[in-house]
């Protein structure tokens, strides 16, 4: 529902009528609208952490772990797409509404530390510089494909351009800067 | 544009930074510009007009931030103008966040108005040319598909980061200097072809 009307959108007997289920056996689970926005982000960031589950198939390198943790989001897939959308929804919404941002900044920070780790990782093994700075340029990457993805839902950008940009800006990152 | 209907314009960019799209009815702009509903109807159409213009008003208006300088004030080096040209969304300033906030509104709400994208294509369109124009002329030898790629990255990084600032998630300063950094990249990335 918020992938297609956003949050704002959101009524509670909607939901019920999509879900086939109560409004009550919503209040009950997720107690008001807040909470079921919540645990819809909860949701959504749980689906993609599946689809861009890139548990180290042994031996992939590190450039290409990180190139599928950040790129996932762009993929021509329905629900992917409705994950995304959700994603960027609340994110757009938090703006406005305080209550969601706790959420956001948890979630936001999750992303941020896997990506962030998997740098370091391969700061450890020789494949990036060590004079890469691995949280800066977490917060870019992640920040980049947040804004790409807003382009990419409004269809501004193909799906082969958002993942392109995404490579390309992590070749970049990952070249380390001459100083350091 | 006439006095009234700038005044329309002005109001619902407040309107939408405040509320969001969802929040803005035309009642609320009404009472918040001071006109009759006719009126906004008038000049407007319906909503989707209201939209499309609040879209090119906000994108006018942070054109004249941009540009708005002392006239003595010495000439800016091109780094000097892209930097203010990508940074200008990140500002601690009411009318710079309220633009922002606004923009970012349109923007996640084009995804459910279709009769916005072309407006916020176009839009963008523009601001990647441009940025792409003021990187060429640090790196003339650049190819003009290396120096738009380019544009576009910076673009998207600076949408994301308004997103995260106006969201609370993430330090003015920061964004920022972020930005700063990326123009850096980017501009020793384009060097080394």
């Amino acid at each position: 529902m918020i992938a297609l009307r956003g949050v704002r959108g959101l009524r509670v007997e909607d939901v019920a009528a999509e879900a086939g289920v109560s409004k009550t056996l919503i209040y009950y689970h997720f107690r008001d609208r807040a909470g079921l926005v919540t645990s819809a982000l909860d949701y959504v960031n749980d689906r993609a952490e599946s689809y861009a589950d890139v548990a180290a198939v042994g031996g992939t390198p590190i450039r290409e772990l990180l190139l599928s943790l950040l790129a996932a989001e762009f993929q021509d897939d329905t629900t992917v797409r409705e994950n995304s959308a959700v994603w960027g929804e609340v994110r757009a919404a938090a703006t406005f509404e305080d209550g969601l941002r706790p959420t956001l900044a948890s979630l936001t920070e999750r992303w941020l530390v896997d990506v962030a780790e998997l740098i370091e990782d391969g700061q450890d093994d020789g494949s990036i510089p060590p004079t890469v700075d691995s949280r800066a340029v977490a917060v870019r990457l992640t920040s980049l494909v947040e804004g790409l993805s807003g382009r990419w839902l409004a269809g501004l950008l193909s799906t082969a351009e958002a993942r392109a940009h995404v490579a390309a800006a992590l070749e970049r990152e990952l070249a380390g800067s001459p100083q350091g | 544009m006439s006095d009234r209907k700038s005044a329309i314009m002005e109001a619902a960019a407040r309107v939408i930074a405040r509320r969001g799209v969802r929040g803005l009815r035309v009642e609320e702009l009404a009472a918040e510009a001071g006109v009759s509903t006719a009126l906004i109807y008038y000049h407007f159409k319906d909503r989707a007009g209201i939209l499309r213009r609040t879209l090119e008003f906000i994108n006018d208006r942070a054109a004249g931030y941009t540009t708005e300088r002392a006239p003595d004030a010495p000439a800016l080096s091109p780094r000097q103008e892209l930097e203010q040209a990508l940074l200008l969304e990140l500002q601690d300033d009411e009318e710079v966040r309220e633009n922002s906030t606004a923009w970012g509104e349109l923007r996640a709400s084009a995804i459910f108005e279709p009769q916005l994208r072309e407006d916020l294509a176009r839009a963008t369109l523009i601001w990647v040319q441009e940025i792409a124009e003021l990187l060429g002329r640090m790196r003339p030898l650049a190819t003009a598909a290396g120096l738009t790629v380019a544009a576009e990255r910076l673009t998207g990084l600076v949408e994301g980061l308004s997103m995260r600032w106006l969201g609370g998630v993430l330090p003015l300063e920061h964004a920022r200097a972020l930005v700063r950094d990326a123009v850096e990249a980017e501009l020793e990335r384009l060097g080394r072809r």
